[in-house]
């Protein structure tokens, strides 16, 4: 089966929505990590004990990283690209394309707002230690949008498996 | 593109905001003032200072000329140590030594102007070092050099006002000038700003002085309000309550009353309290350039209060009228 789809052939679309996810929530999850790390750094370099509660403050943005590079891995998983047996047919290919859609664009944005958040909650720590848990909730609400992304992908997937079979 | 610059400026001057969290925590707060003001001589002072952040650089003066030395040595670190070590733009730094560049240039001018010494009058904290104020300023950058040597050869010699406008003028633009290419949104406010109030100052001065109007347009520093500007051929003429509604009708400067216009003195304190106000909304600003921005105007403002704490005293000054200004621009 080698039916295409505006000139793409499934497993090509099946690759492109993959790639994009594991590009879109990587480039997120870095520029996110660098915004909340240089505040870290800044506050790290006056005053150094606090340096493992803000790690995790700085360390959160990297998650949307791992939930694009999940979605990745499920595409070539569930779509026979890892067997070797891309037989997916063109419009199926272009479904997998969107299924990936929410967890690249939701992770890209919501690893930079995370960032954000994370940066300015890194200001509790730096005022007071005792606080660190509270610093930590206010950018774990930031990733909800994106396990949600992530849950999204994961059942149109899923459904899309079905859908299209391997062999 | 303002997502991207706001994400550029979150990185760049993430580092100095993560330092400022810290630093900001260090500043002193009105108990330290409050023991300050009811301490009986500079060793008690001295003492309340000891565990702060100015406490190491106070620690050997004993007259005002040491505790002069030891407070601006405390902002040349500032400087060094914050604004060069946390690498911001070029412009940002010259933001803020430009009122020190042109403070040395205008005490170098009087001097000039006046065949008086230089020596023990001029700060280091300036991008251009004192010596360069010397002989005819060769080593100073144009502008400067030329304000200094303008008055030269002249047959009659400048009033001090004149100077001093001459150098605003140029400090001013100078100070709009290092905004605009900072690109910084908050330093091109805060130069309009501090146009404004030198403008709306010059013109409840105007009033009580009875200068003539063609001197004040002269005097108005550009960039400012139009509004404000408008005012100057009319504002010599009119009455304290005219000139104040005016001034509150132009708009230029929302926070203040008409109470605040009706002297010079009056409007001094409610400026400081405008520009306070504009600091404290930056340090709450969660990134970007603000917080850090905020914090060095903080720590010169602090200065500046400790000046009229321990050098008043030093002075000679007793210990309510020292009370009396320091609770004017804590309040």
């Amino acid at each position: 089966m080698t039916e295409t789809f505006w000139g793409l052939a499934g497993a090509d679309w099946a690759l492109l929505g993959g790639g994009i996810a594991a590009i879109l929530s990587g480039i997120g999850s870095a520029i996110g990590i660098t915004i909340a790390s240089a505040v870290v750094s800044g506050i790290v370099t006056e005053d150094s004990e606090k340096f493992g509660k803000l790690l995790p403050i700085a360390a959160m943005p990297g998650t949307q990283g791992i939930y694009g590079f999940i979605s990745a891995v499920l595409v070539l998983i569930f779509f026979g690209i890892f067997g070797g047996n891309v037989d997916l047919v063109g419009v199926g290919g272009f479904k997998v394309f969107l299924a990936c859609m929410p967890v690249a664009w939701l992770c890209f944005i919501s690893a930079i707002y995370q960032g954000k958040t994370g940066a300015s909650a890194a200001g509790i720590v730096a005022r007071r230690s005792e606080d660190s848990g509270k610093a930590l909730i206010l950018p774990a609400l930031v990733e909800t949008y994106a396990v949600l992304s992530l849950i999204v992908t994961i059942l149109m997937l899923l459904g899309l498996s079905q859908a299209y079979p391997v062999g | 593109m303002a997502t991207t610059t706001r994400i550029r400026d979150d990185i760049r001057y993430g580092y100095a905001v993560g330092r400022v969290r810290v630093l900001e925590g260090r500043l002193l707060s009105r108990a330290t003032f409050e023991r300050l003001l009811d301490a009986p001589d500079l060793r008690e002072q001295k003492r309340v200072l000891a565990e702060t952040h100015v406490g190491r650089y106070l620690e050997g003066a004993e007259t005002a000329d040491e505790v002069e030395r030891a407070l601006e040595a405390s902002l040349t670190d500032l400087y060094d140590e914050f604004l060069e070590q946390a690498d911001l733009p070029k412009p940002v730094v010259a933001f803020f030594q430009a009122p020190h560049d042109y403070a040395n240039l205008r005490a170098a001018l009087k001097a000039r102007v006046l065949d008086a010494p230089t020596s023990g009058l001029l700060s280091s904290l300036g991008s251009v070092p004192p010596e360069a104020y010397a002989a005819d300023g060769v080593a100073l950058p144009e502008e400067m050099r030329d304000l200094l040597t303008a008055y030269d050869g002249a047959e009659e010699a400048p009033s001090l006002d004149d100077l001093e406008a001459m150098v605003d003028r140029a400090l001013f633009a100078a100070l709009t000038s290092a905004a605009s290419a900072s690109k910084v949104r908050f330093l091109r406010e805060l130069a309009t700003l501090r146009i404004d109030l030198a403008n709306a100052r010059l013109l409840v001065r105007s009033r009580t002085k009875a200068l003539p109007p063609a001197e004040v347009i002269g005097r108005m520093l550009p960039g400012g309000s139009r509004a404000l500007t408008e005012l100057a051929p009319d504002a010599p003429r009119m009455s304290a309550s005219e000139l104040a509604e005016a001034l509150v009708h132009s708009r230029s400067l929302g926070a203040l009353t008409e109470a605040d216009f009706t002297d010079v003195e009056r409007f001094d304190i409610a400026a400081d309290g405008v520009l306070a106000a504009r600091m404290r909304a930056a340090r709450q600003a969660a990134g970007g350039a603000e917080p850090v921005l905020a914090y060095v105007l903080e720590r010169e403002a602090e200065v500046l209060l400790l000046r009229t704490a321990l050098v008043g005293r030093l002075a000679g000054l007793d210990r309510e009228s020292v009370r009396t200004r320091l609770k004017e621009r804590l309040s």
